[in-house]
């Protein structure tokens, strides 16, 4: 038998390989509900060079290989979908490679935290279009790019991370190392286009979850950035009033974020009892009450059935006023009431906080559901979100902390988020209700609004061979039969899915 | 509670969901995250082979290993739960923890990891040695005990008596005893009647932090002993480490233990603030304060000792961009110092380039052990190695001492 951990520790070296029982467990799951399943072997690479050894091993041995970022999936990311295999942490990999502040390109090891890279480029003056999604303090970009993340913070102006990739390096599971866009052409001075000669193969490895190869090096948009800011919220009567005033406003393409709440996320943040509350909840608590000193206003807020809040961002005051004052215009005209600037700045200048916000005192687990539907749909699913919700967390007693949308570009993502705050025993009752309501979200969301799920996962790789024309899927599995003939990379995802659901 | 063991702390255990702030970035509040955003973890970024495991939630899945799945630790494993300050960034910036020590303590956890690790008969080599030593020493360094209070030779106080004790703590008896000069200089200087135990003992920090709660719990008995016959209702003291053991710990272990617990610098802040103590000689220095985590993070003490800095005449303070609860750990603390020093000191480098970095000239703490750590890397720190004094050094210079 073959003796794999000294073939591994012959190409990362001893100390970057562990078959310690200890360290499998901490890689054996996700932050979602999905149960843990141990690797055999967690592996750290530290160059492509590496990446391709293993992957060559890998292939030989057939040896399953889960590619993992940081970790902060929660439909069954990162972690083996079938017990065993290697996990390999790509957070080793976390250098900046090249920062092209002419070309505007930067290109990084995929290990790299967005917060990071978000860092990096800021100290030279310059900002990524896609900041990366509200976990990305923890996760990486290239778990980002595997799963076609939606930003928290720059999604409506520059899209999700898709829009935002230039050009890949992907170790493919023979370990055949490729380099995709511009990139392709061996003399390439500069990695600044997306597109390749024929097809856009780039495109073939963002969203993959990692099926198709291993991301090592990504090449993102660079922006100069924007000393000024300023921000908005509006408060709307109804969902379709505010859903018409975002429509409107996105047709101008002049926010940087455009996000639309529900009223249980007012609610959540202004009337969650303080020993329950974060410190977040009870800073955003006071932002939302500067807002609305005034009686009547406040009156207004609490019965509101939807929110929206926005962020402008440009090179002069004069600039950021003109935008505000076109997005203020719009809202006025659709009844809204203004509840001042204060939680949008907040929003803004606490990048990669949204999640903060949504832990309660006690035990907590975040459940949440995410696609890609049109902005037309913004009042019907947020409404279907929140029923879903309430019912079961009626029946169940648990709590459910957010409701709304984020805007990206001209789609909508809408985000819910449940949680529960009780103690470990309790949470193994009312688990099987979350997940339930965990399901109905992923099922409204895919067949009854047609959407793009967000995350793909275990969770949703069953669903979408329910819901996806077998054409297509058929398709996928060509692909991936022709770069995976021994299915290494990830098994058990969409096309190949395993389990039930 | 007693000291809480792996069973007790398994409702905070499981409430860890593996989000990973811990294991990567920290950004530090008010400030745009894109200009503060740095690393969580001092040790994961100093180790060859950081798996997840070195990191706060890796703690907590090494207990769910233990409690939920019986695994057996393993020498790698013990070697990983003795490699971590205990510093707490980790708690500070968990969305389930959210600095909150009720919610997930994850010192705390690893403390009873250590404990659990010393009752299956699994310390490691240099922890035994250490409590061999303090056994039979009354202090971790095997000191002779006769002469712990040399340092006090020269100043003219009595033992026994007073309102206050000062407990001055076995590394400022033995390696750095011009704290505990400087300290009882200022005592006296603003008239404040207090009085030193001839037969301290060590306060049990670095047992407790590295597992052997038995000799901790004989040490904490002995001491309340003697406290008790001094009869003060108060005591100081000027290291951090025995200041988080004896406000924190101490009650935890017995009931008896009903004393007021300050550090040096929260007297003494009272006591400029009030007059007593007046600051007025110049000291021109660019300066800057490193929060020790024992005093800052665990204990939440964070104004006095920058209050009495800027109370200095001539003094330039200036902040580093780590502070107060996002502070960065030294690398001395959670008996990291003793069990891998190396690693210690190569963490306290990164203080030093910080502190260069805004343009400090010294680097102030408020702890014993933070000085020593942050001394023995200056050679390493290079062209950043900034002066390395404790606060009470400073203050006995501006009250003219």
């Amino acid at each position: 038998m073959v003796d794999l951990l000294n073939l591994l520790a012959g190409i990362v070296g001893d100390k970057n390989v562990s078959d310690d029982p200890f360290v499998r467990f901490t890689y054996s799951r996700d932050t979602g509900l999905l149960p843990s399943k141990m690797p055999d072997y967690v592996v750290r690479p530290g160059s492509v060079e590496e990446v391709s050894m293993i992957l060559e091993l890998c292939n030989r041995y057939k040896v399953p290989v889960y590619p993992r970022g940081g970790g902060a999936g929660i439909t069954g990311h990162g972690r083996p979908c079938i017990p065993g295999g290697i996990v390999l942490d790509m957070t080793r990999m976390n250098k900046v490679v090249d920062i092209d502040d002419e070309n505007m390109a930067v290109t990084a090891q995929t290990g790299i935290t967005w917060g990071e890279l978000n860092k990096v480029v800021g100290e030279k003056n310059l900002d990524l279009g896609c900041r990366g999604p509200d976990s990305g303090l923890s996760a990486t970009i290239g778990g980002s790019i595997s799963n076609a993340s939606v930003p928290t913070h720059g999604a409506h102006k520059y899209g999700g991370v898709a829009d935002n990739v230039l050009g890949l390096q992907v170790v493919l599971p023979s370990g055949d190392v490729i380099r995709t866009g511009s990139g392709a052409n061996v003399n390439a001075r500069a990695y600044h286009h997306r597109y390749g000669g024929g097809p856009d193969i780039t495109g073939l490895f963002i969203g993959d979850q990692g099926i198709f190869g291993v991301k090592t090096e990504a090449t993102l948009k660079l922006y100069e950035k924007k000393p000024c800011y300023d921000g908005f919220t509006y408060a709307f009567k109804t969902l379709d009033d505010a859903q018409k005033a975002i429509i409107k406003i996105a047709r101008k393409d002049i926010c940087t974020d455009l996000h639309v709440m529900h009223s249980t996320t007012s609610s959540f943040i202004l009337f969650l009892p303080e020993d329950l509350a974060s410190r977040d909840v009870l800073r955003r608590r006071e932002k939302i009450l500067e807002g609305i000193k005034d009686q009547e206003k406040y009156d207004f807020f609490v019965n509101a059935e939807g929110w929206i809040f926005g962020t402008i961002e440009g090179y002069s005051e004069k600039e950021v006023e003109v935008k505000k004052a076109i997005c203020e215009e719009i809202c006025k005209k659709a009844g809204s009431v203004d509840i001042g600037p204060y939680y949008a700045l907040d929003y803004y200048e606490n990048q990669f906080g949204l999640l903060y916000g949504t832990w309660l005192k006690g035990f907590t687990r975040v459940v949440a559901c995410c696609a890609r539907l049109p902005i037309t749909t913004i009042a019907d699913t947020i409404r279907s979100t929140v029923q879903i919700l309430e019912e079961e967390a009626r029946e169940y007693g648990w709590m459910y902390v957010w409701a709304g949308t984020v805007v990206e570009n001209h789609y909508q993502i809408p985000v819910a988020a449940a949680a529960v705050s009780t103690d470990t025993e309790a949470f193994e009752d009312v688990k099987e209700s979350l997940y339930r309501a965990w399901v109905r979200m992923r099922d409204s969301y895919i067949f009854k609004y047609g959407g793009r799920p967000y995350w793909i996962g275990e969770f949703v790789s069953l669903a979408l061979m329910r819901a996806y024309d077998g054409r297509y899927i058929e398709l996928v599995r060509k692909i991936k039969d022709t770069l995976d003939p021994n299915h290494i990379l990830n098994p058990g995802l969409f096309p190949y899915p395993v389990g039930e659901g | 509670m007693p000291l809480p063991t792996l069973e007790d702390l398994k409702e905070q255990i499981f409430r860890c969901t593996g989000e990973g702030y811990c294991r990567e970035q920290v950004r530090t509040p008010p400030h745009r995250a894109v200009d503060y955003v740095f690393k969580t973890c001092p040790v994961r970024e100093h180790v060859e082979g950081n798996f997840d495991v070195f990191t706060g939630k890796g703690k907590a899945w090494i207990a769910r290993g233990v409690l939920e799945r019986g695994f057996t630790y393993t020498p790698y494993i013990i070697d990983v739960i003795y490699k971590c300050t205990t510093c707490g960034l980790c708690r500070e910036v968990c969305l389930s923890a959210d600095g909150n020590p009720e919610q997930i303590d994850h010192p705390a956890i690893v403390e009873a990891l250590r404990y659990d690790i010393v009752s299956r008969g699994l310390a490691p080599e240099n922890t035994i040695r250490i409590k061999k030593l303090t056994e039979k020493y009354h202090n971790p360094y095997g000191e002779d005990h006769k002469k712990r209070l040399n340092w006090l030779a020269e100043i003219e106080i009595k033992p026994g008596g007073g309102d206050i004790l000062y407990f001055y703590g076995c590394t400022s008896a033995y390696r750095t005893p011009e704290i505990a000069k400087a300290t009882v200089e200022l005592f006296k200087a603003a008239g404040v009647n207090f009085t030193v135990l001839e037969d301290e003992w060590c306060c049990g920090s670095v047992l407790l932090r590295t597992g052997h709660r038995d000799l901790f719990e004989d040490l904490v008995n002995a001491n309340v002993e003697k406290i008790k016959d001094v009869g003060v209702s108060t005591i100081v003291t000027s290291c951090a480490g025995c200041y988080r053991t004896l406000k924190i710990d101490y009650p935890l272990v017995t009931k008896d233990f009903k004393f007021k617990v300050l550090h040096t610098v929260e007297l003494l802040d009272e006591l400029v603030r009030e007059g007593s103590l007046r600051l007025s000689r110049e000291v021109r220095k660019v300066v800057t304060y490193h929060d020790p985590c024992h005093l800052g993070r665990h204990c939440r003490v964070f104004d006095a000792p920058r209050n009495l800095l800027k109370r200095i005449p001539g003094l330039k303070f200036v902040e580093m961009k780590r502070i107060k609860e996002y502070s960065w750990c030294c690398g001395a603390g959670g008996g990291l110092k003793s069990y891998d020093n190396a690693l210690a000191t190569s963490m306290a480098v990164d203080r030093h380039v910080e502190a260069k970095e805004v343009n400090a000239d010294v680097i102030v703490s408020a702890c014993p052990f933070c000085k020593r750590n942050l001394s023995d890397a200056a050679s390493a720190a290079s062209k950043n190695a900034c002066e390395v004094v404790d606060i009470v050094e400073l203050l006995k210079n501006a009250a003219s001492l």
